[in-house]
């Protein structure tokens, strides 16, 4: 445990290096909380009630999201396709350590750098906007954090280094991942709650994995969920971690017997 | 100019040749792009069905405004791809062969890749719009299409002298990658109509960097909402900042020191 705690500290350290890039990316993110709070303060500057939502309980969600977001789909593990391209792998496999733990950690320290920027960066938007939102009921708050959090964390995770290993087979990895990245921004609820969509597709949508990954944890931190929804939501977060996990597990299995270092 | 044509035609050539060899990418890209174009709508259409109109444009205008971001969006992207591949040219040295060359290593880097993916979305935005227009009540008059292409035509100056301003700063800092992915947000805020966002960030998305009017600017003239000062002032506004980015550029070639070859 020790020597991946260290790779996680070499992690935070590394990502503090790049500074530039790391704020840019960070300027990225605001522009995206910026430009879903003005659009929704515009929307309720004519309604006081839509979708369900008074207009303080959808600019919580809009915050709220972006926070989880900023936990959720930070990554590092998006380098492991390249790692593999260019054979550098090979530099983590002679070591004694978990591929799969290597970059959960490395991911850890990018959630948690990133998870500190978030905060400091909401309170200075607080600041600036004075949003009126809905402080949420506080009941679900352990739950959140205990279980649905890590939950959607390791789901991510695992769909994240599963995109990660088609490297073993193809050099185009960004093309898979910047589909995902689509589908993402956009089912995954980071810049709308899902339930703005038509009924139908949203029932589609709910026995995928990408709801599960903001917009389910955003929903239970404003408490809309209700008892039922969050158990059948918990549960499905649940199955979905564990198919992607054996999924993780026999594409490396199959991945490494055509490892070939090549490049090295 | 004869012989950039060419040059373009043999640059744009070789692109397709290598999108062709990775078709596999080709398609997933394709795929997403036109996934990103159908969910936005979705929730557009979902949204002003419900709320009949954004920011007091009715539901038929904020489609339009959508549709009129990407057509420009799209647009320009076709024809400036190479701009998101010049930082590994400033890295690896590869941009001193550009500099070596008789031709303007400018037009050698923003044409250095011609994305025909987007050509196919194009197409695909094309067969929309046409559907579009056949449902809309709008129909526009020669003089508005007139203006319009002109808009078009000021939107393309002001996105070419964003590009050149990125690769500016890329020779200078080396960094391209995110700078050219801000852009890519800001451009996005202006996929619903700049009414929807406050006075501060309406005049920084308008006058500062004029991402905002490049892209709302078309929308207005094929709605005739385009007043005759916005449309003189859209004409200052795209030669000031073509001319400044050009200086820039020749700033940023004083400094190139071509250390990585």
């Amino acid at each position: 445990m020790k020597k991946y705690l260290t790779l996680a500290k070499i992690s935070w350290s590394n990502g503090l290096v790049y500074r530039l890039n790391f704020v840019m990316w960070r300027v990225r993110l605001v522009l995206s909380l910026m430009t879903a709070y003005f659009l929704w303060a515009a929307v309720f500057g004519q309604h006081q009630e839509l979708f369900g939502y008074t207009r303080d309980k959808m600019l919580a969600y809009i915050f709220i999201s972006w926070v989880i977001q900023s936990l959720v789909l930070s990554s590092r593990s998006i380098d492991l396709a390249g790692i593999i391209n260019s054979g550098d792998l090979s530099n983590i496999l002679t070591k004694p350590l978990s591929n799969l733990k290597y970059w959960f950690f490395r991911d850890i320290a990018d959630k948690t750098l990133n998870l500190l920027f978030s905060v400091g960066e909401l309170a200075f938007l607080f600041l600036i906007l004075r949003p009126e939102i809905a402080v949420p009921a506080p009941g679900n708050l352990g739950m959140l954090a205990i279980l649905v959090l890590p939950l959607a964390t390791l789901l991510y995770y695992f769909i994240n280094y599963l995109f990660g290993l088609l490297g073993f087979w193809t050099p185009q990895v960004w093309a898979p991942r910047f589909l995902l990245f689509v589908i993402l921004q956009f089912v995954a609820g980071s810049l709308f709650p899902l339930d703005v969509l038509p009924v139908g597709l949203q029932n589609v949508l709910n026995w995928t994995p990408f709801p599960y990954l903001i917009y389910f944890p955003t929903q239970i931190f404003l408490g809309r969920t209700g008892n039922i929804g969050m158990v059948g939501g918990i549960g499905l977060t649940l199955v979905w971690t564990v198919i992607f996990y054996l999924i993780v597990k026999l594409v490396w299995k199959k991945g490494i017997l055509v490892y070939s270092a090549e490049g090295r | 100019m004869k012989k950039y044509f060419k040059v373009w035609l043999q640059l744009a050539h070789i692109s397709f040749a290598e999108q062709l060899a990775t078709r596999f990418s080709s398609v997933l890209f394709l795929i997403g792009k036109t996934a990103r174009f159908v969910f936005f709508l979705v929730f557009l259409f979902s949204l002003v069905n419900r709320t009949g109109g954004l920011a007091g444009y009715t539901k038929e205008q904020v489609i339009i405004f959508f549709l009129m971001y990407n057509l420009v969006d799209i647009s320009t992207q076709f024809f400036f791809r190479g701009v998101y591949f010049f930082r590994q040219k400033v890295v690896s040295g590869e941009f001193d062969f550009y500099l070596a060359k008789p031709m303007n290593p400018l037009f050698r880097i923003m044409a250095g890749y011609t994305d025909f993916l987007d050509l196919v979305t194009l197409a695909a935005l094309a067969v929309y719009g046409a559907w579009f227009a056949g449902q809309s009540s709008i129909r526009p008059d020669p003089m508005t299409a007139i203006l319009l292409l002109i808009m078009l035509a000021v939107s393309f100056l002001i996105a070419l002298a964003i590009h050149i301003i990125v690769v500016a700063i890329g020779v200078i800092t080396t960094e391209v990658d995110h700078s050219i992915m801000v852009y890519r947000d800001l451009t996005s805020m202006a996929r619903v109509p700049l009414e929807v966002y406050s006075q501060p960030v309406r005049i920084f998305l308008t006058y500062l960097i004029p991402i905002g009017f490049m892209i709302t600017a078309p929308a207005k003239a094929l709605l005739g909402l385009l007043t005759p000062p916005t449309f003189l002032f859209s004409l200052l506004l795209a030669s000031c900042f073509l001319f400044l980015s050009l200086r820039l550029w020749r700033y940023a070639l004083s400094q190139y020191s071509s250390a990585s070859s």
